[in-house]
């Protein structure tokens, strides 16, 4: 009952079991039948109301759980460096004093060693290796080795090693070449057009970087790795999603574009840049999305992944080791001074010496960090979706009902999808019509059917 | 010219490669004549293709490998003469690879 979601889309209500891969739309006859069915309260007889009753109250699948037992982390992530060849007007990810040169090989070569070493005892003959930044691309030794050294390993115990990197795409043509050919998954920052672009993303000098990350994309868009577009959509840019969808279609071959919000922070308000309104971003990324699905590019906004069943949103919680350049290994990847800013200890260890170790009392802890201790989630249709989304950057009310803009836009987006999934378009199309149903549907306070009252 | 008195190496121009997670194939476009690598000497054509000087890929062995330095040396050498041999490699001054 607890995983069991009840919608209002115009005159209709979605019935949405994500446990069971399920979703229906029935009228407030049918919605009212079956949650008195699955509460016992009425008689619901027999047709295609008591089934559905029968299979909601039987066929669900195990609701995701956090991890326990022996530490599996999901992928290994190594921080080659925490410098960065831009300055773009949102990010202060990392100032001098936070960059501190490049990760020794020796470092990369222990810390792969230990994960390797991990999977192949495990038993498991995949592993994964993530690269973040800073830009990892100004360390390009550093993922040079490290790709070459997994591999090699990865071939004598019998196991196969994919690699992801986020880049900004400034690096010169043979870089790129190698990038498309090694690597299997490019995350590529690119917020559109020059005239944004230029604008959002440049050198430290002020010159854009359009021209050259453009021709990053074409060169990731021709090789076999997988290129992913990452857009920041701030205020300022969120009418042109759009735009921005068809043209990065028209000039590029993308797999996916991801839609991010600028997430705030002292440098963004200090450059008098603000994050989108909520219900602008969901409206203009559904009209994006249709523009990438007839392109065959996967529009995402990662919250809202309806295909996830999961507990937590990001790497927090998988067990996955990032190891920063100085050795420290955490449990997520942006900056200590983030977390810490939020009274949040997400060390786990280090690796020194040859070799790493973790604190299990840290590695528990962080695995504590998921949706079931999110109270305000817990009748949310979205919550084994979303799973609470960042657990630094997004600290929303503890009440449940008490939506902030990336709850919104998670919740509208995601029912967008549900309803896509469903092939009901046209249902999308009307529901962008009409703000009224979005509000509706977007702020209802719980989705939970146990909480629906007679009258729906 | 390296401290193991090498020069530094660019892969000959009529020669094509394409790469996937085992191994990488080279082809001469001139006559046809193919070659596939695997482990250490992929590597080392990689490192070659990025313009890295010999230095650079014997030091990186070195770490790859667990060898010592010179072992490291012994095993880029060797590969590099094969390749001489085979035409897919060239010594080069200041130039950049092929």
């Amino acid at each position: 009952m607890d995983n069991i979601f009840v919608l209002p889309v115009l005159q209709q209500y979605l019935v949405y079991a994500p446990l069971h891969d399920f979703g229906a739309l029935v009228d407030h006859r049918v919605v009212q039948r079956i949650h008195d069915g699955l509460l016992g309260l009425g008689v619901t007889g027999a047709g295609e109301v008591s089934k559905l009753v029968h299979f909601l109250r039987s066929g669900a699948m195990p609701a995701p759980v956090p991890k326990s037992g022996e530490l599996a982390p999901a992928f290994l992530g190594l921080i080659p460096t925490r410098d960065c060849n831009l300055s773009c007007e949102y990010c202060g990810f990392v100032s001098a004093a936070d960059a501190n040169g490049a990760m020794d090989l020796a470092l990369a070569r222990d810390a792969v060693d230990w994960y390797l070493g991990l999977v192949c005892r495990s038993g498991a003959q995949s592993a994964e290796v993530h690269f973040f930044g800073g830009e990892p691309f100004c360390a390009p030794g550093v993922v040079e080795f490290a790709v070459h050294f997994a591999r090699l390993r990865a071939a004598s115990r019998d196991c196969s090693v994919r690699f992801e990197v986020a880049t900004n795409g400034v690096f010169d043509e043979d870089r790129c070449r190698w990038v498309a050919d090694s690597l299997d998954s490019v995350i590529l920052s690119l917020d559109g057009p020059p005239d944004i672009q230029d604008q959002l993303r440049h050198h430290k000098d002020g010159r854009g970087t359009s021209e050259t990350v453009s021709r990053s994309a074409r060169i990731l868009s021709q090789g076999p790795a997988k290129l992913s577009i990452r857009v920041c959509v701030i205020a300022e840019t969120v009418e042109s999603m759009p735009e921005i969808a068809a043209w990065l279609c028209r000039e590029f071959r993308p797999v996916s574009i991801c839609f991010e919000p600028l997430q705030p922070s002292q440098w963004s308000q200090a450059a008098g840049l603000r994050p989108p309104d909520p219900w602008a971003f969901s409206l203009r990324f559904i009209q994006a999305a249709d523009i990438l699905d007839a392109h065959g590019a996967e529009p995402v906004y990662a919250a809202a992944d309806v295909r996830a069943r999961r507990v937590t949103f990001c790497p927090v919680g998988q067990d996955v080791t990032i190891v920063s350049p100085d050795g420290s290994v955490g449990a997520c990847y942006l900056l200590e001074r983030d977390w810490a800013a939020r009274g949040m200890d997400l060390r786990l260890g280090k690796v020194a010496g040859g070799s790493m170790s973790l604190d299990p009392e840290a590695v528990a802890a962080a695995r504590g960090l998921n949706v079931w201790n999110r109270r305000q989630c817990a009748r949310c249709f979205c919550k084994w979706h979303c799973a609470g989304g960042c657990h630094v950057n997004h600290l929303p009310s503890s009440a449940p009902g008490d939506y902030d803009r990336l709850c919104i836009q998670t919740r509208l987006i995601a029912l967008r999808h549900i309803l896509k999934a469903m092939q009901r378009d046209d249902l999308i199309s009307s529901l962008l019509l009409s703000p009224k149903a979005l509000e509706r549907a977007a702020l209802q306070a719980s989705d939970g059917i146990i909480d629906m009252g007679r009258e729906p | 010219v390296s401290q193991a008195g090498l020069p530094n190496y660019r892969c000959s121009p009529t020669i094509l490669w394409i790469k996937d997670a085992d191994q990488t194939i080279l082809i001469d476009t001139d006559d046809g004549a193919s070659w596939s690598m695997t482990g250490a000497e992929a590597v080392i054509w990689d490192l070659f293709t990025l313009s890295h000087t010999a230095d650079r890929v014997a030091a990186v062995l070195r770490l790859l490998l667990g060898h010592t330095s010179e072992e490291a040396w012994r095993t880029l050498r060797a590969v590099i003469q094969v390749w001489e041999q085979a035409g897919i490699l060239r010594p080069t001054v200041g130039d950049r690879y092929g």
